[in-house]
């Protein structure tokens, strides 16, 4: 949950990127990383497990004005997303304000979307989380390839409570950073 | 051409050259649901979609209960129905009417297998697309993904566990059908 530094005076927020392995999540926390102003973001840290990296880094938005004399700063992380790294996902969502669900839309990543859909809501319970009252958007990546499925068949196989989705192709920062902001506003809202 | 799902009535797109002259037996990608695409015997006898009988209320929607078959878009022999007979799950109770989403985190726990083990398959083949094809061309699909295969076998008995592991063909349809498309390789 948000940790409030009142030397700074900053509410510090987590995001954490979720889905399947490839999917995409690191490249949006890139994109996002290299729009920012530079003077308002922290450095880009990357955890390199044996396949697949977590990054991380925190930012400052300006545009986001004052939430009772405090500034608001949010940290961007990813998860690996190979089923087996259970441990480094668990371990991440902890404290977490808000996830961004980045689902691969390619017809062949089916299961693989829900399964991290499935273990998303597994661990987000162990916790004592219950994905359907914290901030949560979806993002349907890679929406340019061949082999994309529609959009209303991914949302009814991950998205059974219809919360606000977007069509990206992340690698071309389209539906980045309509995703940020929509997370984020969810973010504020529930901070109020 | 669309195909929609008898039962939960999603439609998907299938490309015509793929469906077979007589037909194919698909699973839909959604409710897992098997049915026949194009001609061909006549399709097989599933729970209509609004079953008047109530469920358990605690009663997920199946995710995926038949046994194996493929995604909508993916071809297969015409034979296919000739599924092995080992041990497919009881089939759930339907699912209530105007409940046809996932519930998330409980879910039947052969539904759960199957999709963990085809989750699992399709990291290898995503991380590893080369590799795939070069074991497909070689015919070392088994040699070339050993280690991976291994990895990817401990976690899903450490999921589901190991009477259920060795029980189901889940994981083993999963190599055939994601791993080695179709082939009868594992």
């Amino acid at each position: 949950m948000s940790m409030i530094n009142y030397a700074s005076r900053e509410i510090n927020c987590k995001i954490v990127y979720y889905g399947p392995g490839l999917g995409g999540k690191t490249t949006n926390l890139e994109y996002i990383y290299n729009k920012v102003m530079p003077d308002t973001r922290g450095k880009l840290i990357s955890l390199a497990t044996e396949t697949e990296r977590t990054l991380f880094f925190d930012f400052l938005p300006v545009d986001l004005g004052m939430i009772r004399g405090f500034r608001v700063r949010f940290h961007l992380y990813t998860v690996p997303g190979q089923v087996y790294y259970n441990a480094s996902r668990k371990l991440i969502l902890k404290g977490v304000d808000g996830v961004v669900f980045v689902a691969d839309s390619q017809m062949e990543r089916m299961d693989a979307n829900v399964e991290s859909m499935h273990n998303l809501y597994e661990n987000l319970a162990e916790y004592g989380y219950d994905l359907r009252r914290i901030p949560f958007v979806v993002q349907y990546n890679k929406r340019d390839l061949p082999n994309a499925a529609p959009v209303e068949e991914l949302e009814g196989a991950l998205n059974p409570d219809r919360v606000s989705c977007y069509e990206a192709v992340a690698v071309r920062g389209i539906g980045v950073f309509d995703t940020l902001k929509a997370v984020s506003k969810l973010v504020i809202k529930a901070l109020g | 051409m669309n195909v929609t799902c008898p039962r939960c009535r999603t439609v998907f797109r299938v490309d015509p050259a793929k469906v077979p002259a007589g037909g194919v037996r698909a699973r839909c990608a959604i409710c897992g649901n098997p049915f026949q695409v194009g001609l061909a015997a006549p399709a097989p006898a599933m729970e209509p979609a609004t079953v008047a009988a109530p469920a358990p209320a605690a009663a997920p929607p199946p995710i995926v209960e038949a046994p194996p078959a493929l995604a909508p878009t993916a071809a297969r022999p015409a034979d296919a129905s000739a599924l092995p007979a080992a041990a497919p799950p009881p089939a759930p109770p339907p699912a209530p009417a105007g409940a046809a989403r996932p519930a998330f985190a409980q879910t039947d726990p052969d539904a759960r297998a199957r999709r963990l083990a085809r989750a699992l398959v399709s990291d290898l083949v995503t991380y590893q697309p080369d590799l795939q094809g070069r074991g497909l061309r070689e015919g070392r699909l088994k040699e070339l993904f050993w280690q991976e295969i291994k990895k990817s076998w401990q976690e899903y008995v450490r999921q589901v566990g190991l009477e259920k592991a060795q029980k189901t063909p889940y994981f083993r349809d999963a190599l055939n059908e994601i791993l080695a498309k179709g082939q009868k390789v594992f």
